[in-house]
């Protein structure tokens, strides 16, 4: 007996030490070569969505590869990234370190394009009447003429959890503006969960794939997303709007309310940003955030870099806010 | 891992005690769905505790391990956006490890000083984790269910003073962790509800039993125990465990445990 302990003891930490696999891997290093080196293959290994945004991931290491150096400063180390990223023009990548703005290659963020096209003050003050909140204050929901209801999320997470609310307090209402411009996205999951009054049937919304390591062709299979009824349907005419800043989730969204037989978009395309988007560090304690999913629509098209183009573009003016004017809103109103 | 079995086992004639302890902690982490960075953080929030009863042939103990690291292989540093006024400030990663163990064994030799004993332990153990950058975080789980082959052994040197060693090593696990980047359409599928202990049953619902080849287990627990009355015990513990796991991709962690406490026996 003694004996079969001691040499189950042997054997025990003899396959424990002799396995051949790695078990801590080397850890990338945090000079300047190392760190360009990690973040460049990082994407190469895990971004999911090249080919949508047309990038030549190859060709960007080639360009910007030699200008890095033993002795390039953060400084110049920060603007390389910068340069090498702005081609994907994607609202999902981020590039942060410390003491500096946030950088994001995604025209609109970057430079706040249009960004005083929407204004929720102004249509609180002109176009709303009982302007109500819930949803952790980021729901704003009122009366506007002509019995049509109005909501704006301001992000798409846990604030739908009261959607039900809402839909409850426009029951009597003609119709429904639902606004989703500025909507800073969030998480999908969330909304479809509470998105079952606005379907009589089940229906597809979109399908996503996840990347799954190197290859350009390394994804898991398809995952189709539905939404299926639930509660009391909401039977009345919806438009939905959106704005450039219709941004991720606040996106799949969009792409889910596409498919309803009710729906009309109103507004400009979205920002075209729909993948998965996730957080990692540098070696050197750099934060960045990347895609690492695609997604394509109910009808099988790729959104992605493209947005959700809706059945009505109205483009607001700078002018037309300065002046106090929602064209897009007003419009939106028109169809009811 | 956890199994810090303070064991009253073979020396003294109580049947049951309650062990309670607390210690500081050094773990190295390594978790390549999420970083390629090797964290390393001490932590003084690290208990233990424990309830063991020594029967006339089989031993019984029931262990209750939580810890919490928060390393970062920066300091936490500001930042801005072009969109606000406001001061951001990056956030320490933040690793919760839980595990409630049972476990048995039979005493196999019995001298004056000299104790072995051979067993089982039935362990469970809960890896949560957030690794935050910047403005957001991403979840990871590791959890593990299992049945684990246990070994002891005591010394007593005199009435009063006596030293164990314990050692596990796993014969099956069924192991759940986050897929791939951490992320995945199951993954976000499993989230739907917004539910979080519905989320917690679908994790675990993905668990396989995996071998050898793709986990591997060791713990390892010295304890001094010191008589100080009939009723109660001074204890202090060294342990050491480490998880390595390749599945999806490689998971390595090794700590390092020194906990003090006491015994009440009855």
């Amino acid at each position: 007996m003694k004996k079969s302990i001691y040499l189950t003891l042997l054997i025990s930490l003899f396959a424990f030490t002799a396995c051949k696999k790695e078990l801590i891997t080397k850890e990338p290093t945090s000079d300047p070569e190392g760190v360009f080196e990690y973040f460049w293959k990082a994407f190469d290994t895990d971004y999911a969505i090249f080919q949508e945004r047309n990038v030549n991931w190859q060709a960007q290491y080639d360009t910007y590869r030699p200008m890095v150096n033993a002795n390039t400063t953060d400084d110049e180390l920060f603007e390389i990234f910068k340069n090498m990223l702005s081609p994907l023009n994607d609202a999902h990548v981020k590039l942060i370190r410390p003491n500096d703005t946030l950088f994001t290659p995604n025209i609109y963020y970057r430079y706040r394009l249009e960004d005083d096209l929407f204004d929720i003050e102004l249509i609180k003050s002109k176009y709303l009447n009982n302007v109500e909140k819930n949803g952790y204050d980021f729901n704003t929901y009122g009366w506007l003429e002509n019995n049509i209801g109005y909501v704006h999320t301001v992000w798409t997470s846990d604030n739908w959890e009261d959607m039900d609310k809402v839909l409850d307090y426009f029951e009597s209402a003609s119709g429904l503006i639902f606004d989703l411009r500025h909507n800073g996205g969030g998480n999908f999951t969330a909304a479809l969960h509470w998105f079952g009054r606005f379907t009589q049937e089940e229906r597809l919304v979109f399908s996503s794939q996840s990347k799954l390591g190197a290859g350009e062709n390394n994804f898991t299979d398809w995952y189709d997303w539905k939404v299926t009824p639930e509660g009391d349907y909401f039977d009345k005419p919806i438009v939905v709007l959106t704005d450039r800043y219709t941004v991720s989730a606040g996106e799949r969204i969009a792409l889910a309310f596409q498919t309803l037989p009710n729906v009309q978009i109103v507004g400009d395309s979205t920002n075209g940003a729909f993948s998965s988007t996730i957080p990692r560090e540098l070696p050197n304690g750099w934060n960045y955030f990347y895609s690492v999913e695609k997604v394509k629509d109910a009808s099988g098209a790729f959104p992605e870099g493209i947005g959700v183009l809706p059945d009505h573009l109205i483009e607001n003016t700078s002018s037309e806010m300065q002046a106090g004017q929602d064209k897009a809103l007003e419009y939106a109103l028109g169809l009811f | 891992m956890l199994s810090l079995c303070v064991l009253t086992f073979g020396g003294y004639a109580q049947k049951n005690d309650l062990t309670l302890k607390v210690g500081y902690g050094h773990l190295i982490r390594q978790d390549l769905n999420f970083s390629p960075m090797i964290h390393k953080k001490g932590s003084p929030l690290n208990f233990h505790g424990a309830y063991n009863h020594t029967g006339e042939k089989v031993n019984h103990a029931l262990d209750v391990m939580f810890n919490i690291y928060n390393p970062s292989i920066t300091e936490p540093f500001d930042y801005y956006k072009n969109t606000s006024d406001k001061t951001y400030t990056t956030t320490r990663h933040s690793f919760k490890q839980l595990e409630i163990n049972y476990s048995f064994d039979v005493p196999v030799y019995k001298g004056d000083k000299f104790t072995l004993a051979v067993g089982g332990r039935e362990h469970n153990r809960l890896f949560a984790s957030e690794y935050y950058f910047a403005e957001t975080s991403s979840f990871s789980y590791y959890f593990s269910f299992g049945v684990d082959a246990r070994l002891r052994m005591n010394y007593l040197f005199n009435e009063k003073n006596e030293l164990s060693a314990t050692l596990h090593t796993p014969l099956a696990s069924f192991n759940t962790r986050s897929p791939y980047l951490g992320i995945d359409s199951q993954y976000l599928e499993d989230n739907l509800e917004q539910k979080g202990f519905k989320a917690f049953l679908n994790y675990i619902s993905h668990a396989k039993l995996q071998s050898w080849n793709v986990a591997q287990d060791l713990d390892l627990t010295l304890n001094y125990k010191r008589h100080l009355s009939e009723k109660f015990d001074l204890t202090g513990s060294y342990f050491f465990s480490a998880n390595f796991n390749q599945s999806p991709t490689t998971f390595a962690s090794i700590q390092n445990t020194f906990l003090i406490g006491a015994a009440y026996k009855f």
